[in-house]
């Protein structure tokens, strides 16, 4: 019988393997033997499983392909004359933050605060330095955590971006140690100067250890510079992981903006890891990229440990953005909750998918998630696929979905009071996204975020 | 012609296919090739229209190659598909001849079951003479839905004797590509149930009795196909609580239902095909094709299940609203006990403008069980006002087994609604213990729980097998506490 | 009727009950009132078969057998009824179901006939008259939505139901308001009788006096410290427990 089975697998164009032989030795920690041959089995790991296509159920609802048949080349270095004005805009207010900026994926120090640069300027317990400055040891650690980094057929992206990563953040808040202010990572693309020439591919990896009893609040930030209203970079690809490991008793709050333009590809994936009584706050706002997939993955391996994940996604014109959690109940009496909400108008597509894993003896887990989309026009398109994976029976698991348009009777409420129609609508909209917002505890943050959503508001929820 | 000679002449015309005759010509020899297609048919004298059919289908499973979906959350040795009969003729074992040599185990379990008297031989395969009231009371049915104009028949006679109406909508509703059990199925199929309703009909008595009388043989590969026609009602029942035994360990049915405007059909299925022994060798899998569609305006297409058997099973009724005001319904209770496996749910595709659909699931999990509930409600871009609501609830007793609930929502018009929650529990001992307080023993006590769970859905079904059901759950889940 | 000797108790390896001794003869109402951890609930419990408690000495005689070597629903069965100061939920279970199912289990052990449909439901509907519940009760699911008193009261049905040799009540009266507290000692006193007997376990004094008792039991640090008549009672409400526990 022949075999006509559609292929699972796409194996990497031999670009990729061209552009990785010429860039290896100017990789942060190519002269590190350990980082060195983590890249190489990594980038070895990315040959064996390939770009996901739609068949491995994961990946079904968002397809790459014109990614992958698309040549490949790394971004180029940003430009020299963007100025700290260019930037201001994506700070915290206040300069309530320790910030590091990267642009086309590179750490720009002259764009960054000062004390970045400076080790010495941390007070003690506290370390923070760009992938591209850091010392052996830490290159070691960063070594030491990708080379643990498991095959599967969902990760290929992931295991490109351990071979490519040309920076990130190396953080490590000791025993005890409190962050003072957030520490905010700044990932910003600067497109072609030449309009039509191919942006090319940024790769980040973030490494963050906080040890027992510690604390520390991360803000990621992910961006395009330059105003709106030129052409949208072309082929720009944003590929990014996260890596947090939260220690004993320790907690760590973590919010991410990723809000590049319409024309860039995001996928980017935070992988938390928490042992014993570890707590992580969890919150993203995704309103950027034409496709963007963001995935959250968390490994609840010490007993106690609680996870609170959260997430807003607003999607216009003709973007794709997806979010998808993966909760790993490994321990008994740990803890998660999920509450993603996506509102989507113009002809865009929403995807949430939201996975809860219980293993055997995970008893006492507490795990709950509720995904509520809103579909604010004609040719919105909202999918979601809540998943429960249950193998321990003393659990409470839940998960609600949610899906509809706002409700008429709210809308007219408002109208019979006098607000016209699409303040209306904009009113509800927010009251939607309110609670998520309000659970941001970082003031700073929060307005931040605020921001944000107002903002994209204001573009109208016709288009 | 008197009752003992109606009797006669068809006990005569089952020895007809029995161990009397030539084994070689009643076996297709293993494997499936365009000969073994062309030899059922022969068989079974199809018309050629027919033939073809099964070709085409045969033809299009060749370019799917050995690749059986793997997606559900399933594990299974790789299936042969040459190393399986595709046609074997009926009745060719010995049957018992009276009750005295039926398996001592398999009356206590009808027992248990509360199956009336009369029921048990026919359901143990007691040779048809025995049986003398059951014939006279399937003879008295038929006689009234003949007056109604319903048909009601084996699918072979369906296709001998109403070639039109099969030919009209046989693979309309699962069409000969739609996935590879289905195309394995319509290549060859062997027999089933054919059931057409005309207009305005009200069938005037559940299917399930009289199906549960001629208690027909039921095969590996089974085809069963029911409209109802405009302003029609049937309710039908396939399967019964009694376990099953087959040598046939792939099952691959495919149930094609179509209601056309104001019509409604109400399909249950309470199977317990055997699901292998305390070690999981053996068992049946069970990977059915079931789907309805709601043609007409104001159609009604609901599907009930209580799976308790089979070592697997994969199946999804489903239900396409095409018509404006359509409804569709899923209520479904399934078990998993020792190692079973049930990977099951629905697809609702709402198409049509206010379309509703209700799914309600509801999965226990025992033993080293693992039970899936996959469902996809879909709304398409010019469904207006659609609206569905789900409630998935799992069940875990005990340590070692899994419940899991992978839904798909998938909405493409604004006015769509679906709401949809899912729980997990166990049985708490806290009401465990409050049962044996006031005198119950573990086993009722955990019965009465378990129905309590599955109220919503057991409502759903015809009375007696209401009844039976409830008793079979307390069946499935013996031992499994405690 | 019931003999406890030197009965003692541990929950989560914490000795709990520690040298328990008790009698009750037949068709006799005993209190037992203590300050709270000294026990009341263990006692309960245990008598009624509950895991977690464990058993490190001492017996039980319920009618000479010895109680704590048999299964929760064998003592059930053998007539011990405990009414629960929380009664759980069972959703999707009707309550005329259930108790149907333990009406007719009991029956079955004596020997008895067991009750019809029809019959059953002339003898509940007879009870719930009785205690001025509505019908309705019986086609609910079992303590589903019912508030703290709806649930006492459904446990004291339960017991006119089942007709036990002993019945313990497990703080019946906490949660319940005048009305809802003389209805349900009208309808545990209608079921007093010479071949009954019942322990009311209970943290006021209030209860007894609706339901007086023949003899009251302080049980403080997990043992019966003082016993006398229903003045006890009154003695304790107006001097405390502390002045009886020292």
């Amino acid at each position: 019988m022949s075999a006509v089975a559609r292929p699972k697998v796409v194996h990497p164009a031999p670009a990729f393997g061209e552009a990785f032989a010429r860039a290896r030795a100017t990789l942060p920690g190519a002269k590190t033997a350990t980082l060195n041959r983590a890249r190489e089995e990594a980038f070895a790991r990315f040959v064996r499983v390939g770009f996901p296509t739609t068949r491995v159920e994961e990946w079904k609802y968002t397809n790459l392909a014109s990614l992958a048949a698309s040549p490949f080349r790394l971004a180029e270095p940003g430009r020299e004359e963007i100025k700290l004005s260019d930037v201001a805009h994506f700070r915290l207010a206040g300069l309530c933050e320790h910030l590091l900026v990267f642009v086309n994926g590179r750490f720009r120090a002259d764009l960054s605060d000062p004390e970045i640069s400076d080790s010495g300027a941390w007070p003690k317990g506290i370390s923070v330095s760009p992938l591209s400055m850091a010392a052996e040891p830490e290159l070691g650690t960063v070594a030491t955590a990708l080379a643990n980094s498991e095959e599967h057929p969902a990760r290929g992206l992931e295991a490109l971006n351990g071979a490519f990563a040309t920076d990130g953040a190396v953080v490590r808040i000791e025993e005890n140690a409190k962050l003072d202010r957030p520490l905010h990572l700044l990932f910003l693309f600067d497109p072609s100067p030449v309009p039509e020439t191919i942006a090319g591919a940024q790769f980040l990896r973030t490494l963050v250890v906080v040890e027992a009893g510690a604390e520390a609040t991360l803000v990621e930030g992910y961006g395009t510079l330059g105003d709106a209203s030129r052409s949208s970079a072309k082929g720009a690809w944003t590929n990014a992981v996260t890596e947090i490991h939260v220690g004993s008793g320790a907690h760590v709050r973590h919010y991410k903006l990723q809000a590049e333009d319409a024309g860039t590809i995001h996928t980017s994936a935070t992988i938390a890891t928490l042992t014993k009584d570890a707590r992580y706050d969890h919150f993203v706002l995704a309103a950027g990229g034409g496709i963007a997939r963001q995935k959250l993955r968390v490994v609840l391996a010490g007993r106690g440990a609680k996870v609170a994940a959260s997430g807003i996604t607003l999607a216009r014109g003709h973007q794709h953005i997806e979010h998808r959690t993966d909760i790993r109940h490994n321990a008994p009496e740990a803890s998660s909750t999920q509450m993603f909400k996506t509102a989507v108008t113009g002809r865009a597509h929403g995807v949430f998918q939201g996975r809860i894993e219980v293993a055997p003896g995970a008893q006492k887990t507490d795990a709950r998630q509720n995904s509520r989309n809103l579909l604010l026009s004609d040719r919105a398109v909202a999918d979601s696929k809540p998943e429960l994976i249950i193998n321990a029976d003393d659990v409470m698991c839940s998960h609600g979905s949610a899906t509809g348009d706002l409700d008429a009777n709210e809308v007219f409420y408002l109208r019979s009071r006098g607000i016209d129609e699409s303040e209306a609508r904009a009113l509800l909209v927010e009251a939607f996204a309110a609670d998520l917002l309000d659970g941001i505890a970082d003031e700073t943050v929060r307005g931040h975020f605020r921001n944000q959503f107002s903002r994209w508001l204001e573009a109208g929820l016709e288009a | 012609m008197t009752a003992l000679e109606t009797v006669r002449k068809l006990a005569e015309a089952d020895y007809k296919y029995g161990f009397v005759s030539d084994i070689e010509s009643d076996f297709a020899p293993k494997g499936l090739s365009e000969d073994t297609i062309r030899f059922i048919s022969a068989k079974k004298e199809d018309p050629d229209w027919l033939l073809q059919w099964r070709l085409n289908a045969f033809r299009h499973w060749q370019t799917l190659g050995n690749h059986e979906p793997t997606w559900a959350h399933i594990k299974h040795p790789p299936i042969d598909f040459q190393d399986i009969y595709y046609y074997a003729a009926p009745k060719s074992k010995a049957t018992p001849k009276s009750l005295d040599e039926v398996d001592p185990e398999l009356l206590r379990t009808y027992e248990k079951l509360g199956i009336p008297l009369q029921e048990r031989a026919a359901l143990a395969g007691v040779a048809v003479d025995a049986v003398f009231d059951s014939i006279s009371v399937a003879t008295t049915y038929k006689k009234k839905l003949g007056e109604l104009g319903v048909i009601f028949c084996s699918m072979s006679e369906a296709v001998r004797e109403h070639p039109e109406l099969v030919r009209k909508y046989l693979g309309s509703v699962v069409p000969i590509t739609d996935n590879f059990y289905a195309t394995l199925n319509s290549a060859v199929f062997s027999d089933g149930s054919f059931v057409y309703i005309p207009k305005g009909v009200r069938c005037p008595m559940e299917l399930s009795t009289y199906f549960r009388i001629n208690a027909a043989e039921t095969g590996q590969f089974e085809r069963t196909l029911i409209v109802a026609d405009e302003g029609a009602y049937v309710s039908y029942l396939e399967g019964c609580t009694a376990p099953k035994r087959d040598e046939n360990q792939l099952h691959a049915a495919v149930v094609e239902l179509v209601a056309l405007e104001g019509a409604e059909i109400k399909y249950a299925t309470v199977q317990n095909w055997y699901p292998g022994d305390a070690n999981g060798k053996g068992g049946i899998y069970n990977f059915v094709t079931k789907r309805g569609a709601c043609r007409g305006k104001r159609s009604r297409i609901s599907w009930t299940q209580v799976e308790t058997g089979s070592a697997i099973t994969w199946k999804y009724p489903s239900v396409i609203l095409e018509g404006d005001d359509s409804v569709g319904e899923f209520y479904s209770v399934a078990v998993v006990n020792n190692f079973q496996q049930a990977d099951t749910g629905t697809k609702m595709i709402h198409m049509g403008k206010n379309t509703s659909s209700t799914i309600i699931s509801k999965g226990i999990s025992a033993g080293r069980g693992q039970n899936t509930y996959r469902g996809l409600v879909r709304m398409q871009p010019k469904a207006e006002n659609a609206r569905n609501y789900t409630q998935c609830d799992s069940l875990l007793i005990g340590e070692r087994c899994g419940g899991h609930t992978v839904p798909y929502i998938e909405v493409r018009n604004r006015t769509g609604r679906v709401e949809h929650e899912a729980t997990t529990s166990k049985i708490s001992d806290d009401q465990l213990f409050y049962c044996r307080s006031r005198g119950l023993s573990t086993e009722d006590s955990v019965s009465l729980i378990v129905n309590g769970f599955c109220k919503e859905v057991l409502q759903k079904l015809p009375m007696e097998f209401a009844v039976e059901a409830q008793k079979l759950l307390g069946v499935s889940l013996e031992g499994a506490v405690g | 009727m019931l003999e406890i000797r030197d009965l003692q108790a541990e929950v989560n390896g914490k000795p709990i009950l520690k040298g328990l001794s008790l009698s009750i003869p037949a068709g006799q109402v005993h209190a037992i009132m203590g300050p709270n951890g000294s026990g009341k609930s263990t006692l309960a419990h245990v008598l009624a078969g509950k895991e977690g408690y464990a058993v490190t000495g001492g017996q039980v005689l319920f009618e000479g057998r010895d109680l704590l070597a048999m299964a929760p629903e064998a003592r059930a069965r053998a007539g011990v009824f405990l009414a629960f100061q929380y009664p759980v939920e069972i959703p999707g279970v009707p309550n005329a179901t259930f108790l149907k199912a333990a009406v007719n289990a009991a029956k079955r052990e004596r020997g008895e006939t067991e009750l019809d449909a029809i019959e059953f439901l002339k003898r509940a509907k007879a009870i719930l008259r009785m205690l001025k519940m509505d019908d309705a009760v019986l086609a609910r699911a079992l303590n589903v939505g019912f508030s703290g008193g709806e649930k006492k009261r459904n446990e004291v049905f339960q017991m006119a139901l089942l007709e036990p040799r002993l019945a313990i009540l497990d703080e019946t009266d906490s949660g319940l308001d005048i009305d809802a507290l003389r209805i349900v000692a009208e309808g545990v006193n209608a079921l007093r009788a010479p071949e009954r007997s019942m322990l009311v376990i209970t943290h006021y004094q209030r209860l007894l006096d609706y339901i007086v008792p023949d003899a009251v039991h302080v049980l403080a640090g997990g043992r019966i410290v003082k016993s006398g008549g229903k003045e006890l009672a009154l003695e304790l409400e107006r001097s405390g427990y502390a002045g009886i526990a020292a």
